[in-house]
């Protein structure tokens, strides 16, 4: 609790930066649901042919998973908050269009016969009588509306829009509890905050009917007017970095210090990196280097002439009592050390980031192209389990070890791919909960080991001596065992468009921090 | 007032609802529209105040086709009431009233006053009930507030739909002997749709019974009961008959049967003679000539009660019994039904 405390404060900056972004991207979607929706629940009540249609459309909608809709709207409208905001006006949509359908479909017909026999025309019967009797059944769907988009509104970080949801993915990639708490906490308390108030507003909504109805309008658009205007505003040069480098040891800190970097921050997903940096929603990107997409894309690599990262050579990590137990396996599984260079490992990578292959057929057909058996596929109880990051390359190299060990030993294979972060693989793997993954001997030394200034500034940039390094330490610590490297490095790497790159005279990240330099000078 | 003439409503894809009716209501009467359900009643109140649209026939109210008019406008004209009342829900009792006002850009004081008017003229309290909100009425007093707002415009013509069927028996009757002597003193012209036809009979001037869309016969209440035009408008008040017929003849009717037969009345009336009000006395009862047979009958206590019947202007006008009234009915019914077999 004083943990959780003690974060707050230490981050109260960011903290509310992130719950201003949470609030901009639940109202600027709710304004336009409410826009867009009551209108349309309108027309359903008036031409009953299309209420089906609609109400259905809008349910399917909402029966989409949400990471699969922000999934979704990536192709189409790239990341940041516009798809953000979309989706969550996308969410909004069902429980205001059904609850303005229903409400105004629920007034009494006899009611709204004698407003007619009266005299009242279609639109004094709409805005007196239809309007003002549904107003809370209306007014509850808005309230349901919030609370979703609230939720969901977290899940946009993913997209690289912002909200608490980057503590909660940060925190989940590093497996720390305490960040997650951070964003999860605000978010479920903006949530209760929200549900409480309107439920209050509602419950008084015959005496409040009017001073609330334009209150509510004149906050949506306020809160949608200045929502936009903060997220199209700017056109400043920005950093794409995904959750787990903002707080790694051999991360963003560290790079901004070493460089003198000073560039605003989004916070998104690894996947997503090289399409907002081709679509110029970022101009700088941390990524890997192995990733297929840099030369798909004509990304360029800014050189890291002050060796910031330490090298980052592939090696099995494998518990050692797996190795015990399977004496033939440490054999196995060095069959692929030295064998996949980093070209290759580009090539592979390419071929399912953009060729549309799946990652075991790439696999196979590797395998096979060095000479390897490849015929059996067992699909029975595990015995043996491999883990991986959320990455292509992880879960190629899981494919890879696989067949391996099916085709090599008696042993059963399984995997368990697509952990979001080291953090958690790795604890997976002290737990035995995987009996091995692919790790990178740089991750090793600064994520698993967190060793102090003086043994790092002794490592240096020798590859052999990280490798040992963290061998040792990691089977005296852990009992957990490094194999031969694979042979190809995987490092960080600050990409940018290989035009704009040119353009700017931008080779090493000494440059872009005195073009950077340069620019804030002017401004 | 009233007017229609060969309307037809053929809604899409079925038989007429409502074919070729024609009928004339004159200023001041009351119009009934009975039936079975379904017989096109309401679909043709509905037409005229546009509610529904005929398909052919022209409608029209004071000598004008009420096509010349918007719906919204002519509707601002004519009171209208219906069965489930209709009030405003979020309206308190004076701003339903005060709706169809509004719509015709009254002045405030003006809706004040006629608040005040239209709650006294339907016996609700005005401090009590101006502020209520539909809710908190009963069924009655809703109902009473229904009536109000639909006179709040002070239309020459009213339209009413099933005013009372959602009323239980005993509150509705109450209701209906005050609004029967609220529409004498009104005088509007109305349309009234009931499948009630006590109801029919105790408040209207004239009936249409219609059945699947024709009107099968326009008449008096007694008309329609002893002239039948066919069988189906004999069979439809047969189950009522001695009911109804005892609704349709008045004290008026009797009188004159026993002025012809030897049982005359004691001291026929007239005027200078001396049969002032000195000769009602404390106990006797009094009774119109225009009073129906049924509503004398329902109130007697004894068979050799004493009746004073008062006239059209009020004044004393003969004296008689009870027993003497019910036999002269038992005649009037004899006559009744031998002209029919005629």
């Amino acid at each position: 609790m004083t943990d959780l405390w003690n974060f707050f404060v230490a981050n109260r900056a960011e903290v509310l930066d992130q719950t201003t972004e949470h609030l901009g991207l639940t109202f600027a979607a709710l304004a336009i649901a409410v826009a867009v929706g009551l209108p349309l629940a309108i027309a359903c009540t008036r031409y009953r042919k299309i209420a089906g249609p609609t109400l259905g459309t809008v349910g399917v909608i909402q029966t989409i998973p949400s990471i699969a809709l922000l999934g979704f709207m990536i192709p189409l409208l790239g990341i940041g908050a516009i798809p953000a905001i979309v989706a969550l006006f996308l969410y909004a949509l069902l429980p205001i269009v059904r609850n303005t359908y229903a409400g105004i479909d629920e007034v009494e017909p006899a009611v709204v016969e004698a407003a007619r026999g009266m005299g009242m025309t279609d639109r004094h019967i709409l805005t007196k009588v239809e309007l003002p009797l549904a107003m809370p059944v209306i007014f509850a769907g808005i309230r349901t509306a919030t609370v979703i988009n609230v939720g969901v509104a977290t899940l946009c970080a993913l997209i690289g829009a912002g909200g608490l949801g980057e503590f909660i993915f940060r925190g989940i990639a590093l497996n720390n509890s305490i960040m997650i708490l951070a964003g999860a906490l605000p978010a479920a308390l903006l949530a209760i905050f929200f549900d409480n108030v309107l439920g209050l507003m509602e419950k008084n909504m015959q005496r409040l009917l009017k001073p609330l109805a334009w209150g509510f309008a004149a906050f949506l658009l306020t809160a949608g007017i200045w929502s936009a205007a903060s997220m199209f505003g700017s056109d400043t040069f920005r950093i794409g970095v995904p959750p787990e480098f903002l707080e790694r040891a051999d991360g963003y800190p560290g790079l901004e210090k070493t460089y003198n970097l000073d560039l605003p921050v989004v916070e998104m997903n690894a996947a997503l990196m090289y399409e907002a940096l081709k679509n110029e929603r970022v101009d700088v990107a941390v990524g890997y280097s192995t990733d297929g997409r840099i030369k798909a894309f004509d990304l360029k690599v800014l050189r890291d002439d002050r060796n910031y990262f330490p090298p980052y050579d592939a090696a099995p990590l494998v518990r050692a009592s797996t190795l015990e137990q399977n004496q033939n396996l440490r054999a196995v599984l060095n069959k692929l050390a030295g064998k996949i260079s980093t070209q290759q490992m580009i090539a592979l990578n390419n071929k399912v980031d953009y060729g549309g292959q799946q990652e075991a057929a790439v696999a196979e057909a590797f395998l096979d192209s060095l000479g390897f058996e490849t015929g059996i596929n067992r699909n029975g109880a595990p015995d043996i389990l491999i883990g991986g990051k959320l990455q292509t390359e992880q879960y190629i190299l899981g494919h890879l070890y696989r067949l391996l060990i099916e085709n090599y030993t008696a042993l059963d294979a399984e995997l368990r791919m697509g952990l979001a972060g080291t953090q958690i693989v790795f604890s997976a793997l002290k737990n035995g909960e995987v009996d091995l993954y692919p790790e990178y001997t740089g991750t090793g030394l600064h994520v698993l080991l967190e060793p102090d200034s003086a043994t790092v500034a002794r490592l240096g940039n020798d590859s052999r001596r990280v490798y040992n390094h963290v061998k040792q330490e990691l089977q005296q610590q852990y009992g957990l065992m490094w194999l031969q490297p694979i042979g190809f490095e995987n490092t960080y790497a600050l990409l940018m468009r290989r035009e704009q790159a040119e353009e700017l005279g931008v080779e090493t990240i000494s440059d872009l921090a005195k073009y950077l330099g340069m620019k804030n000078v002017e401004l | 007032m009233i007017e229609l003439q060969n309307v037809t409503k053929i809604y899409e894809g079925t038989t007429k609802a409502v074919d070729e009716i024609s009928f004339t209501v004159k200023e001041g009467k009351i119009f009934g529209l009975i039936g079975t359900s379904g017989c096109g009643k309401t679909t043709t109140l509905k037409m005229i105040n546009r509610l529904e649209e005929p398909t052919s026939g022209v409608i029209s109210i004071a000598g004008e086709s009420i096509l010349k008019q918007p719906p919204e406008q002519l509707r601002r004209n004519i009171g209208y009431v219906i069965q489930n009342v209709g009030l405003f829900p979020h309206y308190s009792v004076q701003e339903n009233i005060a709706i169809t006002p509004k719509l015709l850009d009254w002045k405030t004081e003006r809706i004040e006053e006629r608040n005040t008017e239209l709650l006294h003229m339907v016996g609700l309290d005005e401090q009590q009930y101006a502020n209520r909100k539909p809710a908190d009425l009963s069924g009655g007093q809703q109902q009473r507030v229904g009536l109000a707002r639909a006179m709040a415009a002070d239309p020459p013509v009213i339209l009413m739909d099933e005013p009372f069927g959602a009323l239980d028996p005993i509150t509705k009757e109450r209701i209906q002997l005050e609004f029967k002597q609220l529409l004498k003193e009104i005088k509007k012209t109305i349309v009234l749709v009931t499948h009630d036809v006590f109801e029919a009979f105790d408040l209207c001037d004239r009936i249409g019974l219609m059945d699947e869309g024709k009107m099968q016969q326009i008449g008096t209440p007694r008309e329609l009961l002893c002239e039948p035009a066919n069988n189906f408008v004999h069979s439809f008040f047969n189950n009522h008959r001695l009911q109804l017929e005892m609704m349709s003849v008045t004290v008026g009717d009797i009188l004159k049967v026993l002025n012809n037969e030897s049982d005359k009345v004691e001291s026929p009336p007239s005027k200078g003679e001396g049969f002032g009000d000195s000769r009602i006395k404390g106990d006797d009862r009094t009774v119109s000539v225009n009073d129906s047979f049924f509503s004398v009958f329902g109130d007697t206590h004894s068979e050799n009660e004493k009746c004073v019947v008062l006239n059209d202007d009020g004044e004393p006008f003969a004296t008689t019994t009870a027993d003497k009234l019910l036999k002269g009915f038992q005649t009037v019914r004899r006559n009744l039904k031998e002209g029919r077999n005629d």
